[in-house]
């Protein structure tokens, strides 16, 4: 629709004078501090891309060519890695959605113990948790031991530590935010579009395929680029509390380790230029989805 | 098309039976993972009444201890004798009711400010066509992209030039200039049939009539989402008001909370009952919100 | 209804806008940044008091309790925001290294009430950083080893005597350990530790001078494989997680391990509920009959961007004063020896054997305060971890740790000396 520039103004204007001083100032003052040295104390030194060289920089060694930083690339991996319970969530979350979209006896009452999990944070949760997962005597174990079943030492071994802390955040967003958005999203479908289906003696799973998939579609794309954004910062709460980015480093994700660069070695610049490779990453995906899932979106 | 639905509805015995034993079965399965995702909160309800006191510990038994051995994890969620004096401990041990007050007021602003101003913006993204708004909008994205640990030190550093750290308004307008709550509308006005829209402008109607008695009134579930997701992260917020807020009188709850927490240790049952409270008033505005998701009577009769 | 709320926000919106106009009253004389807690409970009283005696003096406390003390604190110092005395606790080198504190040495001078018989000198000069002296303590914490009686007593192991050794130790805790082989777990531990401390073999993490790692050695090597033996084979030592987590104290608690690490500030908490007896008793001397033990201490300092540095002074001494110490008690050592015997008085038993605590002030071996130590220790931690799953061998880790450490430490030196 075409309008008057004054009306643009009227309706855009407040919002994005808020939005440039109060979240892009600093996010771009946090990115000029990448090419600083700043130990938060004294006068920050310019350096030019060491900070990246640090990170993602390779040199020449002995066995030739080598990353000055391996860690920082076992951190990504750590981080994409906990992004594959992604799709589990959002289906589950559709899944739930279409389920308490029907007339159901409590409806509200079950969306609101599912929603439950993810308004319960906090400290206390994430011991709990722990305690869950303890190796000898914690609940999942204990029912493993009931089947005769060995269960893995969970948070304790490198390679069960991830897997461990998708279980935890799959219970948390499964019920929460998504169902919303999709219970919200399935309000706006026509019930004649169902009904026309049905007349024409469709089965479920083809209504459900050819009417709410496409129908969906714009909240789907939403979900999947916040997840993306999300998945890519996440994991500093369960490293904080629960792991300490432990065992070897097996749970640091990158925020977790720009948290640490930052605030706990003292390297302001480092982790600046941490969070805008970060930031980068984020983009190319967030960019890829824009232009190959966009063209799935049913507008 | 009512006479067709009501002899689709007229259905014989066998097939009705057949739907309600699967509605049975559905009901079973949702009640099953619904026990399952309360664990954490029972946990939580029955670690607020255990004690720390031991010579009551003694007289009840190691199933008033706040981490039982894992073994009998079910069978110690709840202690021997309920201890509901917790919850009045909680408002004495702390100006809990202060908090509470400051998390509400803080809350309700951002949420009432983000709904109108990301509404607002959000309509602008989704219907005007002006220069640079795709370019604008992928820059507003972008900003959800950078991880708040590095501009938590710069956001200090700003307010307190503004002279605004330690005011509840260095709480309240970052937070409703939201680029998420502006994300989340404008995919919503997109799926908005534009047929109503085209049909109002026939009738002489302006972007201002239209975005006010054609989007708006259609937009009830999506507004009410925004408002839960608002409210609710407004009312987590921790890392905001830690860094922002000085004083005791102005502590949010999550903040506030920290009080039971030591440097090595947690008085658990108290941080536990004050948990518990702190979430009945998201509960409410969940149950508020969910008013708008009541299927299938707000578009019947647009699409087809 | 969705009109008439979107008008009412707007209003409402508009009236937030004017928020910002109704701004406070004037600024404080004086900002304590507080670690919550029992000491911000302790800072609260003593800065009353303070507030009694000097009328017209406004003191604001900012209190941030928990792990999220540092995130404020750096916060504020980095923002260059008023800050006038902070509360320090392990993490001291990381700012006396940095130059954000204030020399006190002057201040002293020219104090004549001022005497240093209220603090531990061992303890005072953990706080000396290049001649300068940027804090004082009003506590110290050291490391002893709990015991369950009740689960001695039903293996049949005599408990602890106050000279014992590290063999013994592991002999008891061989004769505490009850395996499942079938099952494969383990019912009770011996030990539950981070790992058998390496201080106990008489060994450093780093060389005296602080310039490199000091574990890659034969020494090192025998400690690293004494741990996977226990751990693994033996499976005497049930690892838990670090010092400062609520689970090291929870498995001992629900007598899941008979031994643990234990200090000052886990005396409150087990006296309220150890369902069984307990005491407690100094860390066993090492092999060559010594006996090293980990230790550290809280107090407060003055930071350097502070405006009113006497009145900071006034109110440091006040905080780490025998006031402060005392109403500390039921957490920490008190810094002046004189408080010892109310120290004794005010923790009521279990433990028996409290002055098993100060016992060990003579044994403290402290980690080294130095500014890199939070990145070391990191370091440190993540090869450790790597050598006691399995997941390299043991000469790989040794030398990989050698190699991060002595990089970082380089580093450091580089860094100061620009």
């Amino acid at each position: 629709m075409r309008v008057p520039a004054w009306i643009t103004a009227l309706f855009l204007g407040p919002n994005v004078l808020g939005f440039l001083t109060f979240t892009l100032a600093p996010i771009v003052a946090s990115l000029v501090l990448a090419f600083y040295s700043w130990d938060l104390f004294n006068e920050p030194r310019f350096v030019g891309l060491d900070n990246f060289h640090n990170l993602v920089g390779f040199q020449a060694g002995p066995q030739g060519w080598q990353a000055t930083n391996p860690r920082f690339w076992h951190y990504a991996f750590n981080t994409l890695f906990l992004m594959l319970g992604l799709p589990f969530s959002i289906l589950g979350s559709l899944l739930l959605a279409c389920l308490l979209n029907r007339k159901l006896y409590g409806r509200n009452f079950f969306r609101l113990i599912f929603f439950l999990p993810s308004i319960v944070s906090g400290v206390g949760v994430y011991l709990l948790w722990k305690w869950i997962f303890q190796p000898d005597f914690g609940l999942i174990n204990s029912a493993l031991m009931h089947f005769g079943v060995v269960g893995p030492r969970w948070l304790e071994a490198t390679s069960w530590a991830k897997p461990a802390l998708m279980i935890m955040s799959f219970w948390g967003s499964v019920g929460g935010m998504n169902v919303v958005l999709y219970l919200a999203a399935l309000q706006n479908i026509s019930p004649e579009l169902y009904e026309a289906a049905e007349v024409d003696g469709a089965k479920p799973w083809r209504k459900f395929w050819h009417i709410t998939w496409p129908m969906v579609s714009p909240t789907t794309f939403f979900i999947l680029i916040m997840g993306i954004i999300h998945g890519f910062q996440g994991g500093f709460d369960a490293a904080y509390v629960m792991t300490r980015g432990g065992p070897a480093g097996a749970t640091t994700t990158l925020s977790y380790f720009i948290y640490e660069t930052g605030f706990q070695f003292f390297y302001m610049g480092r982790a600046s230029a941490a969070s805008w490779l970060l930031f980068l990453m984020v983009m190319v995906f967030t960019w890829l989805n824009w232009r190959f899932a966009s063209r799935q979106v049913h507008y | 098309m009512p006479l067709e639905r009501r002899l689709r509805d007229i259905k014989d015995p066998l097939t009705r039976s057949r739907e309600a034993g699967k509605r049975t079965l559905l009901w079973l399965f949702l009640l099953l993972v619904g026990i399952t995702m309360t664990y954490p909160l029972l946990w939580m309800l029955g670690t607020s009444v255990k004690t720390t006191d031991p010579a009551l510990l003694l007289a009840e038994g190691s199933r008033s201890s706040i981490f039982p051995v894992g073994g009998s994890i079910l069978q110690d969620l709840f202690p021997a004798v309920w201890h509901w004096e917790n919850y009045r401990l909680v408002f004495q041990e702390i100006p809990y009711a202060r908090y509470f007050f400051n998390s509400v007021f803080i809350a309700l602003s951002v949420t009432v400010g983000q709904i109108v101003a990301c509404s607002m913006a959000a309509y602008a993204f989704s219907r005007f066509e002006f220069r640079w708004r795709d370019k604008l909008f992928f820059c507003y994205l972008a900003t959800l992209m950078v991880p708040s640990t590095v501009t938590l030190i710069p956001t200090f550093i700003l307010l307190s030039r503004f002279g605004l750290i330690d005011t509840y308004f260095a709480l309240i307008a970052p937070a409703i200039f939201s680029a998420y709550g502006t994300f989340m509308l404008r995919q919503f006005f997109m799926g908005i049939p534009r047929e109503l829209e085209e049909a109002a402008v026939i009738d002489g109607c302006g972007p201002i009539a239209i975005f006010r008695h054609v989007i708006l009134p259609l937009s009830g579930p999506a507004l009410a989402t925004l408002g839960i997701f608002c409210f609710l992260a407004n009312w987590q917020n921790l890392l905001g008001p830690l860094v922002k807020i000085n004083s005791d009188n102005l502590k949010p709850l999550p903040l506030g909370l920290l009080n039971f927490v030591d440097l090595n240790t947690a008085n658990w049952p108290l941080l536990m009952a004050a948990s518990l409270i702190s979430i009945a008033p998201v509960i409410v505005i969940f149950l508020l919100g969910q008013r708008f998701f009541v299927s299938g009577v707000r578009l019947g009769g647009v699409k087809g | 209804m969705v009109l008439t709320m979107f008008r009412q926000g707007l209003l409402c919106l508009l009236l937030l806008l004017l928020l910002p106009a109704c701004r406070k009253a004037s600024p404080p004389h004086l900002v304590v940044l507080s670690p919550g807690g029992a000491a911000g409970k302790a800072v609260e009283q003593i800065v009353e008091e303070f507030r009694r005696e000097n009328p017209g003096v406004e003191v604001q406390i900012v209190s941030t309790p928990g792990r999220d003390y540092y995130v404020k604190s750096l916060t504020m110092l980095a923002g260059k925001a008023h800050v006038d005395i902070l509360w320090l606790g392990q993490g001291f080198g990381m700012f006396a290294g940095r130059q954000a504190l204030l020399d006190l040495s002057p201040l002293i001078q020219d104090d004549p009430a001022f005497s240093f018989r209220h603090y531990h000198p061992a303890v005072v000069d953990w706080y000396r950083y290049r001649n300068a002296l940027y804090s004082l303590p009003y506590g110290i914490d050291v490391q002893v080893i709990a015991y369950n009686k009740d689960l001695f007593d039903a293996a049949g192991v005599a408990y602890p005597t106050p000279d014992w050794t590290l063999d013994e130790m592991l002999e008891k805790a061989k004769a505490l350990t009850r395996y499942q082989r079938g099952r494969g777990r383990t019912e009770v531990a011996g030990l539950g530790f981070l790992d058998l401390d390496y201080r106990y073999d008489g060994l450093s993490l780093l060389s005296e001078d602080h310039t490199r790692f000091g574990l890659n050695n034969e020494a090192g090597k025998a400690w690293m494989n004494r741990n996977l033996a226990l751990i693994h084979r033996e499976r005497i030592l049930q690892r838990g997680s670090d010092m400062a987590s609520m689970d090291r104290l929870s498995a001992f608690l629900n007598q899941q391990v008979a031994m643990i690490e234990f200090t000052p500030w886990d005396v409150q908490e087990t006296y309220h509920r150890a369902p069984f007896r307990w005491d407690i008793v100094a860390v066993p001397t090492g092999r060559e009959g010594k006996r090293k033990g980990w230790a550290s201490s809280a107090g407060f300092g003055i930071a350097r961007n502070c405006r009113q540095p006497r009145l900071a002074w006034a109110l440091l001494k006040e905080l780490t004063g025998p006031a402060f110490q005392r109403a500390m008690l039921k957490t920490t050592i008190p810094a002046s020896s004189a408080l010892h015997g109310e120290y004794l008085a005010a923790n009521a038993a279990p433990p028996e054997h409290l002055s098993e605590f100060l016992r060990m002030l003579d044994f403290m071996d402290p980690n080294p305060r130095i500014t890199a130590f939070t990145e070391v220790e990191a370091e440190w931690v993540y090869w450790k971890d790597l050598a006691l799953l399995r997941k390299v061998s043991v000469e790989e880790a040794l030398s990989g740790a050698e190699s991060g450490i002595n990089r970082i430490l380089e580093l450091h030196r580089k860094e100061e000396a620009q």
